[in-house]
């Protein structure tokens, strides 16, 4: 080669370095959030995308098994566009699988097998207990002090909460983070409520005022089949239904952080006594005990049910979203809006309780060839604007929820908000094509921290755009609560687990038994009777116990 | 040396029953080793013999709270199904047997298997239809003015162990119900002609040369139905059952998958499915012994 040639080719290459690590650094620079910020190994030529994603050279594979049930069919098809625009564009090649099994005993088939892969989604501390003890899965805090710059940062103190008492990670939370939206709430019948002149509604005692006069006048529904002021269906949470009189999901707790459970509480037995007065007075649904969801959503489309206590979207979704389809004469205001009250006694109504820990946890498993390359991506994942890719799916497209400008410039789509705020956003077929949350590995639910206010699941963006998830909001804003700390984990391995299923059974039954007695004095013998064979079954050790994680927690946190 | 004497001179059948002892070594007796960790306390993954706890398991259960009220919800189901589900296919079969009109009798028999076919979640289902409180049973018996307000059928507990025989009778008499019906076609028709000669009529024919012919079916049926004593039934209790009725329908087998299987206490599971199966193993073998000395017919 001649000088002249030398000379060129230098300056060439020298041009190539200079312009590729001034893209890397733009991209990287206008997200904030770029991943693998320790890799002193990474190559000088790579090609980061406008995500600020550097691409890994070779593929990062990451098929995961989520243990959740879930058909397989409908998991791929959602999956399938979201994972071909990963792949091209990260150069990462994530799939999930999941069966329309008990997850629990496919995982234990996986672990006496052997036959299990390199990341699994999903574990509760009980089986990532068990993973550990066998050596199946790894210490996830190495790679995250050097691959994991946005778990951390966004994290922050909570990160060691999560460490053991070795300072070892063994799972990144999924899901974890405060999302302020409801979840359990009293709901009425709006158009009905309007009817007789929308009355105050403060207290239990109110509610069922509102609800017998409701019924008074509409005692049957077109086809003559008898209206009940209150309905539920098994799915009901007993200790979410108790929290109108100021228990905190089934607890009181005491100045020093003792917690008693409701069933040795003067508001426990308050609360069951004032459902017992719907069910000896006929106001309540006979079968809200057995109502499964499918059939409680026929009667409830029935137009037989004044009032409901539940999830809120319960009621939207065997309500007005049913109505809107059916009745030709729909008007907006024939629909159930959720609302609170508290016991007069009750400090406040604690109804929905947020766990900001996560609702699970991703594992990484011995079989990891490249584990490093996993906590990489997952990482960028739990970034804002890797959390807002990974929760509203692919950008720029038709049937997206948003559009992506790279530069961190971001928008929603205007036409899919419009038609979710219209009510009439067709879930299933979008998420199809944009893959919305198909990999919730290690991201949160929880507002973002550039913004303080955009959330994962893209629904939830626009409560205050929406007017009755706006009513919603404003009506039980007040009864959402952080109860992290209160949080409890039966392992297998837990002397009280099987104890707790005891009591937990006993329970159920029990508060069947107390609402459907046929007078007060009845109900309250069998709520006497009912608290002294808990108690004696070992009600006051779990209350112990979770008085003593509770403290444990709160400790953590200090 | 008679015992090689005769398997060479019974090669060939020995040879044709090979397929049948072998899948009966491998699915039936091989897996049988899993039994072990009844006496331990298994934790997947790990190895099967290690960790023995003896008797533990087995003690546990019978300490349980719930123990007595399981036990006795398995009894009085499995009772109730042998007293009335294990008469009524004989009496089915006896009944189509008599029915001269051929086309109606195969209708009959025909419709009877249906519900046999019927998963357990339809008929579930089905019950929820009938016997809700909005149901057809309860508004008829409204309008009829026998009742002033919905009986909860579904949701009290003193309702569960009749609509639980009730519903295994219909699902179960017709398909039951063929093995009689082939055992009385095997019967010689000379048999009744005879009969007949001797001044019998329909009810005589059926006592004195029907019910002595199958006999030795029904023992069979019977011993082997008293083996299976302790099994109440899993899927109907877990899909009619609610926290309402749970005093009435929680079984063996729903508490083993409950605190066995979904808990991951493996080992515990394993010990009380494997008491199960050794009392009606036992209850089998005294009733073939009963049966060979009181009746001269035995299954082994």
């Amino acid at each position: 080669m001649s000088r002249k040639g030398s000379v060129l080719g230098t300056a060439m290459l020298a041009s190539v370095m200079l312009l590729s690590a001034c893209g890397g650094n733009s991209s990287g620079n206008n997200s904030g959030n770029t991943a693998s910020e320790g890799d002193s190994t990474t190559p000088a030529v790579e090609k980061v995308n406008e995500f600020g994603w550097k691409l890994p050279q070779k593929t990062t594979q990451i098929h995961f098994f989520q243990a959740e049930k879930g058909n397989p069919d409908k998991i791929n098809r959602k999956q399938a566009a979201f994972h071909d625009y990963l792949l091209k564009e990260f150069n990462v090649d994530i799939q999930r699988s999941s069966l329309d099994v008990d997850p629990k005993e496919k995982l234990n088939l996986m672990l006496v097998s052997g036959d299990y892969p390199e990341v699994i989604a999903a574990m509760d501390e009980s089986q990532i207990s068990q993973w550990k003890a066998q050596g199946k899965i790894i210490d996830l805090a190495p790679l995250v002090d050097k691959y994991g710059p946005n778990l951390k940062k966004e994290l922050g103190s909570r990160y060691e909460t999560y460490l053991d008492a070795d300072g070892k990670l063994w799972g990144l939370p999924r899901g974890w983070g405060y999302l302020p939206i409801p979840d359990f709430t009293a709901h009425i019948r709006w158009d009905w409520y309007q009817e007789i002149g929308a009355p105050e509604i403060k207290t239990p005692d109110d509610y069922y005022n509102v609800l017998k006069q409701i019924v008074a006048k509409h005692p049957t529904n077109d086809k003559g089949e008898k209206n009940y002021a209150l309905s539920w269906n098994s799915d009901v949470r007993i200790d979410s239904a108790l929290g109108f009189w100021g228990l905190k999901d089934g607890y009181k707790e005491d100045g020093d952080h003792n917690l008693t459970h409701w069933l040795n509480t003067a508001e426990g037995k308050e609360g069951l006594l004032y459902y017992n007065r719907f069910f000896r007075e006929g106001l309540m649904d006979p079968d809200a005990f057995i109502n499964k969801f499918d059939d409680w959503k026929i009667k409830f489309s029935n137009e037989r049910i004044a009032g409901h206590i539940g999830p809120w979207w319960q009621s939207w979704n065997a309500g007005h979203e049913i109505w809107q389809k059916t009745d030709p004469d729909y008007k907006e205001d024939k629909r159930f809006v959720q609302m609170a009250f508290k016991a007069p006694d009750a400090e406040k109504a604690y109804l929905s309780a947020k766990n900001t820990h996560g609702w699970n946890y991703t594992v990484i498993t011995d079989k990891a060839k490249n584990a490093e390359e996993i906590i990489k991506f997952l990482d960028f994942t739990v970034s804002p604007i890797g959390t807002r890719l990974m929760g509203w799916g692919i950008p720029n497209l038709p049937e997206s929820y948003w559009n992506y400008e790279g530069d961190g410039k971001w928008s929603f789509n205007e036409t899919q908000k419009q038609t979710l705020l219209d009510g009439k956003l067709d879930f299933e077929k979008t998420e199809t094509a944009n893959g919305s949350n198909s990999f919730w590995l290690a991201y949160p639910q929880g507002l973002l921290s550039d913004d303080n206010k955009s959330t994962a699941w893209f629904d939830q963006n626009f409560i205050a755009d929406e007017k009755w998830k706006k009513l919603m909001n404003d009506n039980v804003k007040d009864t959402i609560y952080d109860n992290t700390e209160q949080r409890v984990s039966f392992t297998n391995e837990n002397p009280l687990t099987i104890k707790n299923q005891q009591v937990e059974d006993l329970v159920k039954t029990g508060f069947v038994k107390v609402i459907m007695s046929q007078s007060e004095d009845e109900a309250s013998r069998n709520f006497d009777e009912l608290r002294d064979k808990a108690n004696k079954l070992g009600l006051k050790d779990l209350e112990q116990y979770r008085t003593e994680e509770y403290k444990k927690n709160l400790a953590l946190v200090k | 040396m008679n015992y090689l004497k005769r398997f060479s001179r019974e090669r060939q059948l020995w040879l044709l029953s090979l397929p049948i002892i072998l899948w009966v070594l491998l699915f039936a007796y091989y897996p049988m080793y899993g039994l072990v960790i009844a006496f331990q306390n298994y934790i997947p993954g790990q190895s099967l013999f290690g960790n023995w706890i003896g008797f533990d398991n087995f003690v546990r259960f019978f300490n349980e709270p719930d123990f007595w009220m399981i036990i006795r919800n398995t009894l009085v189901i499995s009772m109730l199904n042998l007293l009335i589900g294990f008469p009524a296919p004989i009496l089915l079969a006896l009944l189509l047997s008599e029915v001269k009109s051929k086309v109606f009798k195969k209708t009959i028999q025909s419709l009877s298997y249906v519900p046999y076919f019927i998963s357990w979640v339809v008929v579930a289902s089905i019950l929820f239809t009938l016997l809700g409180s909005d149901g057809i049973i309860n508004e008829l018996l409204v309008r009829f003015g026998w009742i002033d307000k919905p009986i909860l059928f579904l949701g009290e507990g003193k309702y569960f162990w009749g609509i639980l025989t009730s519903a295994n009778l219909w699902k179960d008499v017709g398909f039951s119900s063929i093995i009689y019906l082939s055992a009385i076609a095997g019967i010689d028709k000379e048999q009744y002609e005879a009969g007949r000669v001797d001044g019998l009529g329909r009810f005589g024919l059926v006592w004195h040369i029907t019910l002595p012919n199958i006999r030795a079916t029904i023992v069979l049926l019977f011993i082997l139905a008293l083996g299976g004593i302790l099994n109440a039934g899993f899927e109907q209790q877990l899909l009619l059952g609610s926290p309402n009725t749970r005093d009435y329908h929680e079984v063996i087998d729903t508490y083993v998958y409950r605190f066995g299987v979904q808990l991951g206490n493996y080992s515990y599971g394993t010990a009380v499915g494997l008491m199960k199966s050794l009392i009606g193993l036992t209850l089998v073998i005294t009733a073939n012994r009963l049966s060979r000395k009181f009746m001269q017919t035995s299954i082994f």
